[in-house]
C-alpha cells in the first residue's frame, strides 16, 4: 500500500464493499487491479491486506460467493449481497460524516 | 498486446509450486492458484521473455513476508467463525426448538436415576453416553471422509471438533458439589442443571459437528465436480 497504511486499512472494507456496490461480481485479483486503476495508482492493494478483509465481510454475511470454472482453474467471485448493500450505505455515510468533520479541524483542502 | 493465458500445463506446474511451498490443500490452493495465474499472465503479458518460474517468483513476493500464509490464516479465521456460528445454531435448536425436548429428556434420565443412586458416576451416565457417541462420530467421520482431508475447511472443523471435545470431561471431573469422601452429590437441583448442561454441551458438538461436515463435503464436491 503507497498511501499512508493506516488511513488505508481502517477503510479497506469500505473501499472494497464500495467496489461491489455496482451489482457487479468481482474475484480477488479483479479487485486488486481496480483499486490500483481508480485510484491513479496511488492506493495499491497487497493481497496479504485484501484477502483476509474478502473473507471476513463473507464471514459477516455482507458478501456472496460464486465459483466458476475460468480457464483451467477454479475462479471464486464476490459479489454484494442485500445485507452488505446496506452496510455500505451505511459506512459511506460514516466515513463521509468522518471526512466532514477532518476538514474541520486539519489545514486541508479537498481536490477537486 | 495479446493477452498471455496460462496453458493446462502451466497450470498444473503453478499448482506443483504452490503445493511445494506447503499449501497442499485443495480448496486453499484453488484460491491462492486463480489470483496467482492472474497476476502471473499480467507478467507475461508485459514481459513474454520472462520465464515462468520467475514470473512466479514474483508474484509470490508481491504477497508479503507472510506468502500465501495469509490467504490460508484469513481462510482459518473464516471457517473458525463460521465453526462458532454453527454451535450457536445448535445451542439455539437445543434450548428453543425440538431439540428442548432431547435435553429434557437427559435431565428426566438423569433425575430418574437419582432416585435410586446419588453416586456421581451412575448419574453422569447420559452424559458420558453422548461423550462416547461424540468421540466415535467424530473419529468415523475422519475414517468415512478421506478425500475431505484434502480440504482446509474439513481440516479446520475436525481439529475444531477435537479441541473442544474435553471440555466437557474437564468440567465433569470438577463438579462443585460433589462430597469427596463418598463421590455422593450433596445437592440435588444443582447436580441435575449441571449434568443436563453438560449432556446440552455434548449435543450441541455433536450437532453443530455434523452440520460442519455436511457443508465441508458439498463444498468439496464443488471441487470434484471442477475437476473431472
Amino acid at each position: 500500500m503507497s498511501t499512508s497504511n493506516s488511513f488505508l486499512k481502517g477503510n479497506l472494507e469500505t473501499i472494497v464493499l464500495q467496489l461491489l456496490s455496482h451489482g457487479e461480481r468481482l474475484y480477488g485479483y479483479e479487485i486488486t487491479q481496480s483499486v490500483k486503476a481508480l485510484s491513479n495508482q496511488q492506493i495499491v492493494l497487497t493481497e496479504g491486506a485484501l484477502y483476509p478483509v474478502l473473507h471476513k465481510l463473507e464471514a459477516q454475511g455482507l458478501l456472496q460467493t460464486e465459483h466458476e470454472a475460468v480457464q483451467g482453474r477454479m475462479r471464486i467471485y464476490y459479489r454484494l449481497s442485500e445485507k452488505g448493500a446496506q452496510e455500505t450505505a451505511y459506512r459511506l455515510e460514516d466515513l463521509q460524516n468522518q471526512l466532514t468533520a477532518f476538514l474541520k479541524l486539519l489545514p486541508l483542502k479537498p481536490a477537486l | 498486446m495479446e493477452k498471455r493465458i496460462l496453458t493446462p500445463e502451466e497450470i498444473t506446474q503453478v499448482r506443483q509450486w504452490i503445493g511445494a511451498r506447503g499449501f497442499k490443500y485443495t480448496d486453499l490452493q484453488a484460491e491462492i492458484l486463480d489470483h496467482v495465474a492472474c497476476a502471473m499472465e499480467d507478467k507475461l503479458t508485459t514481459d513474454p521473455s520472462l520465464p515462468l518460474r520467475t514470473a512466479f517468483d514474483q508474484v509470490h513476493k508481491s504477497f508479503g513476508i507472510f506468502g500465501f500464509a495469509t490467504i490460508e490464516d484469513a481462510m482459518v479465521a473464516k471457517i473458525e467463525k463460521q465453526v462458532w456460528k454453527d454451535y450457536l445454531f445448535a445451542l439455539r435448536f437445543f434450548t428453543q426448538q425440538q431439540g428442548v425436548l432431547v435435553v429434557f429428556t437427559c435431565v428426566l434420565l438423569i433425575y430418574a436415576v437419582s432416585l435410586y443412586t446419588q453416586h456421581l458416576m451412575v448419574l453422569l451416565l447420559p452424559y458420558w453416553a453422548l461423550f462416547a457417541a461424540n468421540v466415535v462420530y467424530k473419529l468415523r467421520s475422519y475414517q468415512r471422509n478421506k478425500k475431505l482431508r484434502n480440504f482446509l475447511s474439513y481440516r479446520t472443523r475436525f481439529a475444531h471438533g477435537v479441541f473442544t471435545l474435553p471440555f466437557g470431561y474437564y468440567l465433569a471431573a470438577n463438579p462443585f458439589w460433589l462430597d469427596k469422601s463418598t463421590d455422593a452429590i450433596t445437592l440435588l437441583w444443582p447436580a441435575l442443571l449441571f449434568c443436563g448442561g453438560l449432556c446440552l454441551i455434548e449435543l450441541c458438538g455433536l450437532y453443530a459437528f455434523s452440520i460442519g461436515i455436511k457443508r465441508s463435503v458439498s463444498q468439496a464436491e464443488r471441487y470434484v465436480a471442477f475437476n473431472q
